[in-house]
């Protein structure tokens, strides 16, 4: 059916009037309820956060810690059979599951104690996440004064917490958490403020986007670029592999 | 306007519509990163590809996928609301824009999904969503330029006399 240039017949305009009208106020609705549904997401996890756990003292772990010779921290044997690199970011919330996930205590305790894996922690903090380089700093600060793993369990339970802060808000949040841990509180804030640790993080930023992990937290098991739930599949596999397990 | 084009059109608003809050969530979510994502059917599939770097362009840093989706259904909305208007619908190409816009969707759209697929292997059914919504506005801008070039065709072999009628809304 065409337009018809016919006075008379077919009155197009006419007809077409008021099903646009009807249209316009379905259209208003929708935009309506689905502006709704955005506030109400928006504002019931604001309500979540107060829920989230409050910092509890770290697990103490009593094998054998250090830094790598590219200055990551590692947790285990440096000869162990097998090496796990995690790639993560500290304000990504998948990866602050896997680091107060009983995932991790069992990883911990079952391999890492026990000599089968070497663990290393590999910063890779993603641009959008805005706190993730200041957390990573305050994580190595701590380093500084031998308390790079409390303060990196710390700031994962914490991330609600400091997620959405501003830098000085920010910077204040880790101070406190340093305190929390007795770390030295003049030589901590002058780490944070002279960026120590600035470029490094970057720097292992642009390295893990270089070699193509795909997500946080992604585990290279060996070499292979695993997600958390596979992680022990694959490190059993490995451990088989070299007779270890 | 030939009828069966108005319902296409009024189909393009309505899924852009939707397009746009889907967009405006996975946006959203981007600042609510203290809260796992609602994630229907893909269980932490959204929570993975959103804290991908594949979720910006260029990967790892820029502007976020999410933001262009906001942009891109805007921009069909506002063509396709256009398109209703008879006499926007005629002096202007907008069916051809609404096409050469869903296009664009579209293999953006599949760069995604691919991405998800290949790179990530996670899914996130917000995103899927999308995908799907982009798929459907592009069918329907298709048919309504075809419906429109045809329609354009014919009213051009048309004696002035007749033409003279399109001056009138």
């Amino acid at each position: 059916m065409s337009v018809s240039p016919q006075r008379g017949r077919k009155v197009q305009p006419a007809k077409q009037a008021p099903s646009l009208r009807i249209f316009y106020i379905i259209i208003g609705l929708i935009a309506v309820a689905g502006a709704a549904w955005l506030i109400t997401t928006a504002t019931g996890q604001r309500d979540s956060t107060a829920e989230q756990p409050a910092a509890v003292p770290a697990q103490p772990f009593d094998g054998e810690t250090g830094t790598t010779p590219e200055g990551f921290y590692y947790k285990g044997d440096p000869e162990a059979p097998v090496t796990v690199i995690e790639y993560a970011d500290f304000q990504c919330p998948a990866c602050a599951n896997f680091a107060t996930s009983d995932l991790y205590q069992r990883f911990i305790s079952e391999y890492v104690s026990t000599g089968k894996v070497m663990y290393i922690y590999h910063d890779f903090p993603l641009s959008y996440h805005t706190n993730a380089p200041l957390a990573a700093e305050a994580s190595y600060c701590a380093g500084e004064q031998g308390k790079y793993w409390e303060m990196h369990e710390n700031i994962f339970r914490t991330q609600s917490q400091w997620s959405n802060l501003g830098n000085t808000a920010g910077t204040s949040f880790f101070s406190n958490l340093a305190s929390d841990l007795e770390l030295d509180a003049e030589s901590f804030a002058s780490c944070l403020s002279n960026n120590t640790y600035a470029e490094h993080i970057q720097q292992a930023g642009q390295e893990s986007l270089e070699i193509g992990i795909p997500a946080t937290p992604t585990f290279v098991v060996d070499g292979k670029q695993v997600s958390a739930a596979e992680l022990m599949l694959t490190i059993d596999t490995a451990l088989a592999e070299k007779g270890a397990s | 306007m030939v009828e069966r084009s108005v319902y296409a059109r009024m189909g393009i608003v309505v899924l852009a519509l939707a397009g746009f809050f889907d967009s405006a969530y996975l946006m959203l979510s981007r600042f609510q990163t203290d809260v796992s994502m609602i994630c229907p059917v893909s269980g932490d599939g959204c929570t993975t590809v959103r804290d991908s770097p594949w979720s910006t362009i260029p990967p790892g840093s820029g502007v976020p996928v999410a933001l262009l989706g906001l942009v891109g259904y805007a921009l069909v909305f506002g063509v396709a609301m256009a398109a209703l208007h008879t006499d926007y619908a005629r002096t202007l190409p907008l069916p051809l824009t609404l096409l050469a816009i869903g296009s664009a969707g579209v293999l953006f759209s599949i760069y995604l999904v691919g991405i998800q697929y290949f790179i990530i292997q996670a899914f996130c059914s917000w995103c899927l969503l999308s995908a799907l919504l982009m798929a459907t506005i592009w069918l329907l801008s298709l048919y309504d330029w075809r419906v429109w070039r045809s329609e354009a065709a014919s009213t051009s072999r048309q004696p002035l006399s007749q033409a003279v009628h399109r001056t009138h809304s």
